[in-house]
């Protein structure tokens, strides 16, 4: 449904989108994970017609993005990061302005806007002036209008930004249902736990570069991460564990960090019963211990160098 | 698609009552207020006391005698007759508010290009001498008006000039009408060229009768009942004067606030979902367009409603000229501010730019002061802004009573600064990249 090849687009002197290219197949959801300046709504707004590559190639559903973009327009719907409504007008007159837009009249306009409200849980709310919505009900009618016009792709831009934790739940949810009837979505974040829990595969991008892509195991494996047993000892004892601990099988590193020793393991769990025999064989006590499996923070923290939310 | 993005801007207004409010009621607040300083306020009778006027000439009986009953029966004028001298002590004194110095040869009032008829203005009166000299520039158009249609009828042919041969010999010679009337009954060839050319000279003069019949007698513009005399003249009212240009001047805040709608529809992030949708190229500056056009005309519809309502201001008689120059005025405000829209960065560096060029182009253009009233170069200067030609066309229907078809030149040229206006706007949007300059 997407495919991008060597995608370049600067600002100036600054190369927002660096060389990028990946592929999102139908049905999927795909995120484009990245810190904010990453380069992820450059990336959307080339996708969605709206800026013009310096160089490289897009297509959206078999049409280029540069030679046929009204095609590529007909075809997509877009989730601005900000929020795009009239707020003015009521949830309904926003849902059939956008839909009128895109050439839905009479009937079939009311049945979709309905529909839409439904699904938004803002039937109740229908005629009622946008401003006076909650944050959680503006960013539902914000992803709905994206639908109006029942795209085979959204593009959606950080839609979750600023809204608590319920609100956030409700609409990946409302995603969640709308990719089970087929829609493809590419979905932006900076929320690690968004793109774990939601997308079927991630692109890690920063600095405009793809640095990481594929499935959450995929993107595991591809850094050699392992699972980390942090164990806390008597400050005299931490050496000498870790040195041995260090010559266990399955062990890749054993060292010693802010006082306790931590072990690098292929599976942490698997270690734990030696882990417990060897410390009761040298007479020493466990005090705390804990296994740190391996997530999308430490991918990144280790592609980048720096946390996510920074 | 258009229609959806207008329908879209006409609901998001009507939806803001602050806008509803600052586009319909404040213009008509203030203009009330302004009209009714100025004494303007509408109850039937015009409220201005007779303006002092002095005439200086010695114009026959034939002009000086439907002048006179003129202007003694409009009850507009209080007229005195004296030489230039006295005229001149009287306007210099504010005695008179405006002295009238008429031709001494009456063939100059006719037929030379320069009328010799002069205005001496008293400049502490400017609103009652203009008065005077937009009600003689009427009467002189009426004059020259009837001498071309004279001329068109009757070519020159018809006179004897000087130096030739009198025609009629001794046909008119003799000592009663009868024998006369005996003689021009004569059928021979040479009597009934003479008898032609008499005929000719005496259609003349009964045409040149007529044309200062009608034409001084315009001058009765407005009678003691506040009745508009026959055909259109001048009002008495203030808000004839004042209205047009304070709605024209409204006009182009409500314009540049809708250009500047662009803004606040990319900071709001709306615009950024427009330019996803599927249309044309430059549907969304079009729209907008459209959307300023009929706000505008809607704010003018409004105006001149309550004008005419509220306050009896004169309309003017051709039912056409009106709606013809509103919409093409609010086409040209329309436009004015759509290039300034794309060339600013924000709402603020707009409004900022937009109310100074409006405050200025009012100035210069003659919005709050008649350009007439302004320095040469001021007056030069005021033809190139393009609420000028607005103000003209307005001032032309309702002050001077002219229709559709004398207002047309204005309008072809407040429609072609609409046109031009429109093309530098979607030049620049072109050239800055089209959707993606907008972002």
């Amino acid at each position: 449904m997407i495919r991008v090849r060597n995608l370049v687009k600067s600002f100036g002197d600054v190369r927002a989108v660096d060389d990028l290219s990946f592929a999102v197949g139908p049905g999927e959801i795909f995120g484009l994970l990245g810190p904010n300046g990453a380069g992820k709504t450059t990336t959307i707004s080339v996708l969605a017609t709206l800026l013009p590559a310096d160089a490289g190639a897009a297509e959206v559903c078999g049409h280029d993005v540069a030679a046929d973009p009204g095609a590529v327009r007909r075809r997509i719907g877009v989730v601005p990061q900000e929020l795009a409504l009239y707020e003015e007008l009521s949830a309904e007159q926003n849902l059939a302005t956008f839909g009128r837009l895109y050439g839905l009249e009479g009937a079939r306009l009311k049945a979709r806007c309905a529909e839409l409200l439904e699904l938004a849980d803002l039937t109740e709310h229908a005629r009622r002036p946008v401003k006076g919505f909650s944050g959680g009900m503006k960013r539902r009618l914000n992803i709905m209008l994206g639908l109006v016009h029942a795209p085979d792709i959204l593009f959606l831009d950080e839609p979750t930004v600023g809204i608590d934790a319920q609100a956030r739940t409700r609409i990946l949810d409302l995603i969640r249902g709308m990719n089970a009837r087929g829609l493809t979505v590419l979905y932006t974040t900076h929320y690690l736990e968004e793109a774990e829990h939601l997308c079927d595969r991630i692109g890690v991008i920063d600095h405009g570069r793809l640095a990481a892509l594929g499935d959450k195991e995929e993107l595991i494996r591809q850094i050699g991460e392992h699972d980390v047993v942090r164990v806390q000892l008597p400050p005299a004892a931490v050496a000498p564990a870790a040195a041995a601990a260090a010559a266990w099988p399955d062990v890749s590193a054993a060292d010693l960090r802010r006082g306790k020793l931590e072990i690098h393991c292929r599976d942490g769990a698997a270690l734990l019963p030696r882990l417990q025999a060897e410390l009761a064989a040298a007479g020493l006590s466990l005090d705390q211990l804990e296994v740190i499996r391996p997530n999308l923070e430490s991918l990144y923290l280790k592609i980048t160098g720096r946390a996510l939310r920074e | 698609m258009l229609r959806v993005l207008v329908t879209k801007d006409i609901r998001r207004w009507w939806s803001d009552r602050q806008a509803v409010v600052v586009t319909l009621l404040l213009p008509l607040m203030l203009t009330a207020v302004l009209g009714i300083s100025f004494g303007g306020f509408g109850g039937g009778a015009p409220e201005i006391e007779a303006i002092p006027l002095a005439l200086v000439g010695d114009p026959p009986s034939l002009l000086r005698d439907p002048l006179d009953r003129a202007l003694a029966e409009s009850g507009l004028f209080a007229p005195v007759w004296c030489d230039s001298a006295e005229a001149d002590r009287l306007v210099r004194k504010g005695e008179a508010r405006a002295a009238v110095v008429l031709p001494a040869d009456l063939q100059d009032l006719l037929s030379s290009e320069r009328v010799a008829i002069g205005v001496w203005k008293d400049p502490g009166s400017v609103l009652q001498a203009d008065i005077v000299e937009q009600i003689l520039r009427r009467g002189l158009l009426r004059v020259q008006g009837g001498e071309a249609v004279y001329l068109a009828a009757w070519p020159a042919d018809g006179f004897p000039s000087a130096g030739e041969p009198d025609p009629f010999g001794d046909l008119l010679e003799g000592d009663s009408l009868a024998a006369i009337w005996r003689r021009l009954r004569d059928r021979s060839p040479e009597v009934a060229a003479a008898r032609a050319k008499l005929e000719a000279i005496l259609d003349h003069q009964a045409a040149l009768h007529d044309a200062f019949e009608t034409s001084a007698v315009a001058l009765t513009v407005v009678d003691r009942t506040g009745q508009e005399a026959k055909g259109v003249g001048p009002s008495t009212n203030m808000f004839d004067y004042i209205l047009p240009g304070m709605g024209v001047f409204f006009l182009m805040f409500a314009a540049a606030a809708a250009a500047g709608d662009l803004h606040r529809e990319r900071a709001g992030g709306t615009l950024r979902r427009l330019l996803v949708a599927p249309l044309g190229n430059s549907d969304l500056l079009v729209g907008k367009w459209l959307f300023a056009m009929l706000n505008g005309l809607l704010q003018l519809a409004v105006l001149f409603a309550a004008g005419k309502l509220l306050f009896r201001m004169n309309l003017g008689t051709d039912l056409l000229a009106l709606p013809l120059a509103a919409i093409a005025t609010s086409a040209m405000l329309a436009s004015l501010f759509l290039p300034l829209a794309l060339l600013t960065a924000n709402e603020k560096q707009m409004g900022t730019i937009s109310t100074g060029v409006t405050l200025f182009m009012a100035l210069v253009g003659g919005n709050f002061i008649s350009v007439d009233q302004m320095p040469p170069a001021l007056q030069a200067a005021g033809r190139f802004t393009p609420n000028y030609w607005a103000n003209r066309t307005f001032s032309d229907i309702v002050v001077h009573g002219r229709g559709a078809a004398d207002i047309l030149p204005r309008v072809a040229v407040l429609f072609g600064i609409a046109a031009a206006l429109l093309a530098v706007a979607v030049a620049i949007y072109r050239r800055r990249g089209g959707k993606a300059g907008l972002l």
